[in-house]
């Protein structure tokens, strides 16, 4: 692969204005409690359909890194994680800030993104093309299981039970086949609308699914008065940014580790950055010398849980960008940007479009040592803007979710599939369905279908004859059956980590919590 | 005589059975090759939806004892949600009668006053500066034809 070729395609001026206002976007959205990663990438989504491959793609992956960072800076400075990747950096990083050392907490957590960011970049670099390679022995029953297998892990995470989480995964796979069979040309379910006939638009219902959907969540809160966050957070705001040497030393041990942690559960499809930040704290805290001082103000707490969320945004790409399957529900989400460019995951992003892929990684590599730059410079400001009350976001949010959907196809259709998705996800939240299944759902429906369509052709017949000569397909169904089983795992750790922080669930305010 | 309240999730699957029957017969219309990937779908939401139907009778079984579960999705809680949902759709109406830029003003300054925003100088000084980040985003940078 020519460097200097990449090099070229990434240090374009579109790119780069693409990725700093991508990064100085998604760190203030993250920093905003309620706005999550998701939230970020869907509302940016029609934003990068003016720009080349590279700049559109490079700007949605710096968003996520973004995103995630950006939560930690209201997390140390009020407590209140801007998304739930963030949940573990708050123990810690409020009782610093308490301390007097707010701004080094921020600088701490920075660092850490960064590397973890950069380190997870590599791993996409260097571990997504012998992967790809893989993809290369499947026909379409692997496909399908993979697709199955993407859903199905994502879907049984989703939601408060994994009857719920699989209904949204199929409920999407339903809506995901609205319109013209592609394989006879028949309309499905369209009742007369010829605006159906193409098909349920991915990226207006994402919108709809994530931001009109919280926003009525948020009215709630305005209505129990909790429009505004405390005021206090400019005093906490103390303190050096960069640690002494001895003091980043100390903490090298816990970073190597929580990146490696990152990495690997973002490969893990289903688990996202909050699963990977509990891990590695609680792996930090476990292997500490001093596991008395977590909870009590920590530099290695918030160093573990940092890294290890922004690791995860690379590790969740990997499966993505090779196998076409979601590491998280950002990616999820970033899929559709990605074949909205019109780049299909597998190995011709690592054959035909090498180039534009490669550059899209290195660009990723830049947006997360970049975000320790923009980091430095706009957290202050985070913070003020994270006080903007919701009353006053709400509405914005709300605009930008129209503008957003019609700008795709300067069709009004968008705007109401918009709107109608949106009061959707709102139900489904609040009876404890899943939403980001049902958006990857809409995303790999025409791909299942098309799959299982092909499969029961070459099949002649004898479907089980034709799975049992394909190991391939043997280990991806059993994946299936494991990802089914996933749930038990991961409930425990989230119980630990929940009696561990003390978190209490409030049943009057349940909302489904699969946004990362 | 209290009322007997069933758990939300109960409504909930009644409402999923009505519409699953409703697309069965939809599907069943359509061509078989077209059919048999919806009726897989139909049949896959039908049994989860039984489960959930189950699990909703036992919840409204420990409604009754404890108290400790609630529907979420009660009146007094939805309502003003909903209601901002109204102003979106007004919203979006407004969109299609006369232009982004119109409606968008009217619905933010509508909304803000609704949540109760008392400084009449943050809410011109947030529209304005949102109407011409758009201006200069979408419909300068990005040629959306919004007007």
């Amino acid at each position: 692969m020519d460097i200097l070729a990449i090099l070229g395609e990434v240090f374009q001026p579109d790119v780069m204005i693409a990725l700093m206002l991508g990064l100085i976007v998604s760190i203030i959205m993250g920093a905003l409690p309620g706005l999550s990663a998701s939230m970020a990438v869907a509302l940016l989504i029609p934003v990068t359909f003016g720009m080349s491959p590279v700049a559109g793609l490079v700007m949605l992956t710096g968003v996520y890194t973004g995103a995630v960072y950006g939560g930690s800076i209201t997390a140390i400075l009020l407590h209140t994680p801007g998304t739930p990747a963030a949940a573990a950096t708050a123990i810690d990083g409020y009782e610093l800030a308490k301390q007097g050392k707010g701004f080094k907490a921020i600088g701490v957590a920075t660092i850490c993104s960064v590397i973890g960011g950069a380190i997870s970049a590599l791993a996409l670099m260097f571990l997504s093309p012998p992967l790809a390679n893989i993809a290369l022995k499947f026909g379409p029953l692997e496909y399908f299981f993979m697709a199955l297998f993407g859903l199905t892990i994502i879907a049984s995470l989703a939601g408060d039970s994994m009857a719920k989480g699989l209904m949204g995964g199929l409920f999407g796979l339903f809506l995901g086949i609205v319109g013209l069979d592609q394989m006879n040309g028949v309309p499905r379910f369209t009742f007369g609308m010829l605006a159906l006939e193409g098909g349920i638009s991915m990226v207006p219902a994402m919108i709809g699914m994530f931001s009109v959907s919280q926003v009525m969540i948020m009215t709630e809160e305005i209505r129990k008065g909790k429009a505004k966050l405390q005021e206090n957070a400019d005093n906490l705001l103390t303190g050096r940014f960069l640690p002494a040497w001895p003091e980043f030393k100390a903490l090298i041990p816990t970073i190597v580790k929580s990146s490696i942690i990152g990495v690997f559960i973002g490969i893990l499809p289903g688990a996202g950055a909050d699963i990977g930040s509990w891990v590695a704290y609680n792996e930090a805290k476990r292997s500490s010398k001093h596991p008395e001082k977590f909870g009590k103000g920590a530099f290695e707490g918030i160093a573990a849980s940092e890294t290890a969320n922004n690791a995860v945004t690379g590790g969740a790409l990997i499966p993505l960008l090779t196998l076409g399957i979601p590491g998280s529900s950002v990616a999820a989400i970033l899929l559709g940007g990605l074949m909205i460019q019109g780049m299909v995951p597998g190995y011709e992003l690592f054959s035909v479009y090498a180039k534009t892929t490669y550059s899209i990684m290195f660009g990723y590599l830049l947006a997360n040592i970049l975000m320790g730059f923009v980091g430095y410079v706009i957290s202050r400001q985070a913070v003020k803007l994270a006080k903007v009350p919701t009353t006053i976001l709400a509405p914005i949010i709300v605009a930008l979710s129209v503008v957003g959907s019609y700008s795709i196809q300067n069709s009004m259709f968008d705007v109401y599939i918009m709107g109608i998705f949106g009061l959707l996800a709102y139900f489904m939240r609040k009876a404890g369905f899943g939403t980001a299944p049902t958006i990857l759902g809409v995303i790999l429906a025409s791909m299942l279908e098309a799959n299982f369509r092909r499969t029961l052709i070459l099949a002649k017949g004898n479907m089980l004859a034709y799975f049992f000569i394909r190991p391939i397909s043997i280990v991806l169904a059993l994946l299936v059956i494991g990802s089914l089983l996933l749930p038990i795992i991961v409930n425990k750790v989230k119980r630990k980590m929940n009696s561990d922080l003390k978190i209490e669930e409030d049943p009057e305010n349940y909302v489904s919590g699969d946004i990362d | 005589m209290k009322k007997k309240v069933l758990h939300q999730d109960v409504y909930i699957s009644i409402v999923l059975y009505i519409v699953l029957a409703f697309f069965l017969f939809a599907s069943i219309k359509l061509p078989k090759d077209s059919a048999y990937f919806p009726i897989m779908l139909i049949a896959g939401l039908a049994i989860l939806n039984t489960s959930v139907l189950v699990k909703g009778l036992n919840k409204t079984k420990e409604m009754g004892k404890e108290g400790t579960i609630v529907n979420a999705i009660n009146w007094d809680t939805i309502k003003v949600p909903l209601l901002v949902f109204v102003f979106v759709v007004g919203y979006i109406v407004l969109f299609r009668l006369t232009n982004y830029y119109i409606s968008t003003t009217v619905f933010m300054i509508a909304l803000m006053k609704f949540y109760k925003v008392k400084s009449w100088k943050a809410i011109i000084v947030v529209t304005l500066i949102y109407n011409v980040f758009v201006y200069l985003g979408f419909s300068i940078g990005l040629k959306v034809p919004l007007f």
